[in-house]
């Protein structure tokens, strides 16, 4: 191997880059572009998956509500009874929840309001979300709350301040905050007020055998599907959903919104790389008689394509890093201008970060979405352009 | 040696295929200076492109010195280009985005010269040729002269055996024309090969030349 040759090549792609300066931009700029929005909305579905996954580890095994008229409702606590009877049950846990729609300063919000059975239960053990100041509820607790980050800085609530909420249904109650929780799974959390069962029925008007579903842990999770069986067995007008069906649901969901906004940027993404096939292939003229008269100085084909491959590498590893970084950073800042479209629920207020995840997987990936097709993109007009003789292509 | 044998050439031109050799042989033997002359069309540069290994021939057969080098595979010629041959083209093809020094050291980066060495030989080169101080002017910032003469050099960095050129005084001024000559001179007294074509007869070249071989309508007469 002559390495003093392809260092001279390496030398001279790079030169290259300079000497064409608004050739190699036309090319560098809109592949930034591209391989932020590519990047940002990976990172983004990334994350989304990763919350979805860590959340599934704290779902219940099975979730029961009731169903009249064909849609969600209440579900009475008699079924409480009746599943805690099928084998393989440890402990069923009674849930009243609803949706608080608001006016923040003017604008939409919608939180989730959550009454939790405080009493025999260990809820470290059983939900996703750990108390970043203050404490968790305990039995016996009333009128107090825990909230998510969402709602904290929505109401700029701290622990220890009173929390009036008034729904614009006309639903109203006041609370103390007495813990606010962490973000780890924040798709799951940022929206959350939680409180105890007693307080969520008096807020919503359910009564004192009625809840909003039922939450079915059972003594291994692989008995979910068999459990979810017999409960659906049991009665009519009940819906059950498995962790891991509920967990599918979230995935599809952002996957899809995720999947729909890559797919678009693919599109870009080919008329990027047909953009750059234009300027290579502007081989008739320029760079036609350059290979041309490299040929006829002793080029070889071989090195007029390292040289142009070389060229194709340095722009596609600088668009694709400054791109990634972008796009990383983009995300960082919670993809502002589209995070209401990510998260599909626009409108919470004020701050969801859309959650990131980074991993050497999508970042390989990235890199040769970013590099390869360019590399290749440029290679064969040259190969094509060398492969014929020196006298023909600097005639054109 | 250079064995011209038989040769015919066809270019296509549109639909047409245009003999642009036809049948010739020549034999030229080392150290000589040889001037190919006839009207343009006749095929002088045709030939210059051939014993360069620029173009294919489509019939006959072409040596260098005990090989038949009519059928080499596309790397084989380009190191025999890039070693043996220095090509002074007519339209001196120097690209446009370099320097002239760039220009002139294209023909060692493929032979892993370092930068340093090449433009110590681009710059001797062109002191010669009366052009070191546009060294670092882009190509396409030089006079047609010059840009004929940074041909030239470009032509001799690599101290080839054989020197083809195509018209190398047509662009030249009367001042330079001597310089070129001169240079001329001296490769043929180190015993390089020198095939250069002319549109007409040349007389300034006087005893340097060998032998002058005419042209007409791609056949030598």
């Amino acid at each position: 191997m002559n390495l003093p040759k392809h260092i001279n090549i390496c030398l001279m792609a790079t030169q290259n880059l300079r000497r064409y300066k608004a050739k190699s931009l036309a090319i560098i700029v809109p592949l930034i572009l591209v391989m932020a929005t590519i990047s940002f909305m990976m990172f983004s579905r990334g994350g989304f998956m990763k919350d979805a996954e860590i959340a599934r580890g704290f779902l219940p095994d099975v979730t029961v509500q009731g169903i009249y008229a064909g849609r969600v409702g209440k579900i009475s606590l008699h079924m409480k009874a009746k599943i805690e009877d099928i084998p393989r049950v440890k402990q069923v846990i009674p849930r009243v929840w609803g949706y608080l729609p608001l006016k923040i300063g003017g604008t939409d919000a919608a939180f989730t309001l959550m009454g939790l059975d405080l009493n025999g239960t260990r809820y470290g053990e059983k939900l996703p979300w750990t108390v970043e100041t203050g404490s968790f509820l305990v039995p016996g607790d009333r009128n107090k709350t825990v909230l998510g980050t969402g709602v904290a800085v929505s109401f700029d609530a701290y622990v220890g301040d009173r929390l009036r909420i008034e729904d614009t249904l006309g639903n109203k109650g006041e609370f103390e905050v007495i813990g606010i929780l962490n973000d780890t799974v924040q798709v799951y959390s940022t929206d959350l007020i939680i409180v105890s069962i007693e307080d969520a029925r008096s807020f919503f008007g359910y009564c004192e055998d009625e809840a909003s579903d039922l939450l079915v842990y059972t003594d291994a999770p692989e008995n979910a599907d068999m459990v979810a069986w017999d409960i659906t067995c049991m009665a009519d007008n009940i819906r059950v959903l498995t962790s891991r069906a509920l967990t599918d649901l979230v995935k599809e969901a952002f996957g899809r919104r995720g999947g729909t906004f890559q797919a678009m940027w693919l599109m870009l993404l080919v008329a990027v790389l047909l953009l750059v096939w234009a300027q290579s292939a502007h081989i008739g003229v320029d760079v036609s008689k350059e290979i041309g008269v490299l040929k006829a100085l002793g080029w070889e084909t071989g090195d007029i394509i390292e040289m142009k491959m070389i060229e194709s590498l340095i722009m596609g590893l600088t668009g694709t890093s400054a791109g990634v970084l972008s796009g990383f950073v983009y995300a960082l800042m919670g993809t502002p201008g589209i995070s209401g479209y990510c998260l599909g629920c626009a409108s919470i207020y004020p701050k969801f970060p859309v959650p990131v995840h980074c991993d050497s997987q999508s970042l390989i990936l990235l890199f040769i979405i970013g590099i390869m097709p360019l590399m290749v993109v440029s290679a064969v007009p040259a190969w094509l352009a060398g492969i014929i003789d020196p006298d023909d292509t600097i005639r054109g | 040696m250079i064995k011209v044998e038989n040769v015919t050439k066809y270019y296509k031109s549109g639909k047409v295929n245009v003999r642009a050799l036809n049948n010739v042989s020549l034999e030229i033997k080392e150290g000589e200076l040889v001037l190919l002359s006839g009207p343009s069309g006749s095929g002088k540069t045709t030939l210059l492109n051939v014993i360069g290994f620029l173009t294919r021939i489509t019939k006959g057969r072409l040596w260098l010195g005990d090989e038949e080098v009519s059928h080499f595979p596309d790397h084989f010629l380009s190191a025999l280009r890039r070693e043996k041959i220095g090509f002074i083209f007519q339209q001196f093809n120097l690209l446009s985005g370099y320097t002239t020094w760039e220009n002139v050291s294209l023909p060692l980066v493929p032979m892993g010269v370092s930068e340093k060495v090449r433009r110590t030989r681009a710059m001797k080169l062109l002191e010669e040729l009366n052009l070191e101080t546009r060294a670092d002017f882009m190509a396409n910032e030089l006079s047609g002269g010059e840009q004929q003469r940074a041909a030239i050099a470009r032509a001799l960095i690599n101290d080839p055996g054989i020197i083809l050129a195509d018209e190398p005084l047509s662009n030249i001024d009367a001042a330079h024309v001597e310089i070129v000559i001169d240079i001329l001179g001296k490769l043929k007294k180190r015993g390089k090969t020198i095939i250069a074509s002319f549109h007409h007869l040349q007389t300034k070249m006087g005893k340097l030349v060998d032998r002058t071989v005419y042209f007409e309508s791609g056949k030598i007469c």
